[in-house]
């Protein structure tokens, strides 16, 4: 699935506008937990988080993961975006709580794959 | 918690809450020997062996006697995750010391955080106890004791806003410090600038 259709979708805010969303997503992974996601994402997920310090950018960056949506009106510091930008990586952010984006997420992800 | 800041800012409010008229916390970042270790040390009531040795577990107290809260459970989960511990030394009448280490460069430490700003929230809506803040980085080390600053500005100075504008700027300038020999320390430890700013 597309990302920009997840991002309508789901109307998450991009705080990366400059960067490209007509990007291929495969699947997504929650997690708050740095080496859990070090350890089981996987390259071209969408990560789903409400950790909002720099070494997700860089974990991002490190797994091949192309986006990360911060759930719950987590807020990131403003280098965060910037790295991200410089990355490439594409930073979302929702007032969602975690099960409802990615309750919402596994319902669209299966009834496209029908 | 989300950050190393908001815990301290949790023991604290412990230690007001045990009578504390004075707390110590030092935070030292050993890069070389890659630990992290806070200390926050009060001269409250205290606890008896009994009661310091189960605030860390979440179960043995009940929520309406309890006098602290999930604060430290939480912060000894968080730091045995991260190859630390957190330990309690606490005698009645003499006060609580909790030490906390982590392994610094562990992937899940949770970030030191806006020490800054808890430091000024701190102080602000306490200005009757005396706090001592340390921070050290190898040689460098910046030191904040508002017990000296109440001796230079009177009893009053810490209600005073123009006291914090100076406070500020001076917890900016001791942590731009510490900033430069973070980075310092950690290209002579591992040879090579960090790519995200470490806190």
């Amino acid at each position: 699935m597309k990302l920009k259709e997840i991002i309508n979708y789901l109307k998450l805010q991009n705080l990366t506008p400059k960067l490209d969303t007509d990007i291929k997503i495969i699947g997504c992974y929650v997690s708050d937990i740095m080496s859990d996601t070090l350890a089981n994402a996987s390259e071209g997920d969408l990560w789903i988080t409400q950790q909002s310090h720099q070494t997700i950018v860089a974990l991002a960056s490190l797994k091949g993961i192309p986006a990360i949506l911060l759930v719950n009106d987590k807020r990131p510091i403003p280098e965060m975006v910037k790295k991200a930008e410089e990355e490439g990586i594409v930073f979302l952010a929702t007032s969602m709580p975690c099960f409802e984006v990615a309750g919402r997420l596994y319902q669209l992800h299966f009834s496209k794959e029908k | 918690m989300h950050d190393i800041s908001l815990n301290i800012l949790d023991i604290v409010e412990n230690s007001i809450n045990a009578k504390a008229t004075r707390v110590e916390i030092a935070i030292e970042e050993n890069i070389r020997e890659d630990k992290l270790c806070i200390t926050v040390a009060d001269n409250g009531v205290g606890m008896d062996s009994r009661l310091s040795s189960s605030v860390t577990d979440p179960f043995t107290t009940t929520r309406t006697c309890r006098k602290v809260g999930l604060g430290l459970p939480l912060l000894r989960i968080e730091a045995k995750q991260c190859h630390g511990d957190l330990s309690i030394d606490s005698r009645p009448g003499e006060g609580t010391t909790v030490k906390v280490i982590f392994q610094y460069g562990h992937i899940d430490r949770p970030p030191l955080g806006d020490i800054a700003s808890t430091l000024i929230c701190i102080i602000s809506a306490n200005p009757g106890l005396d706090i001592v803040y340390q921070h050290r980085i190898d040689n460098v080390c910046y030191r904040l004791d508002t017990g000296e600053i109440k001796k230079v500005g009177g009893e009053c100075c810490l209600k005073e806003k123009s006291t914090f504008a100076v406070l500020s700027q001076d917890i900016e300038k001791g942590f731009s410090n510490l900033a430069r020999q973070r980075k310092k320390v950690f290209k002579q430890v591992f040879g090579y600038s960090p790519r995200v700013d470490l806190v």
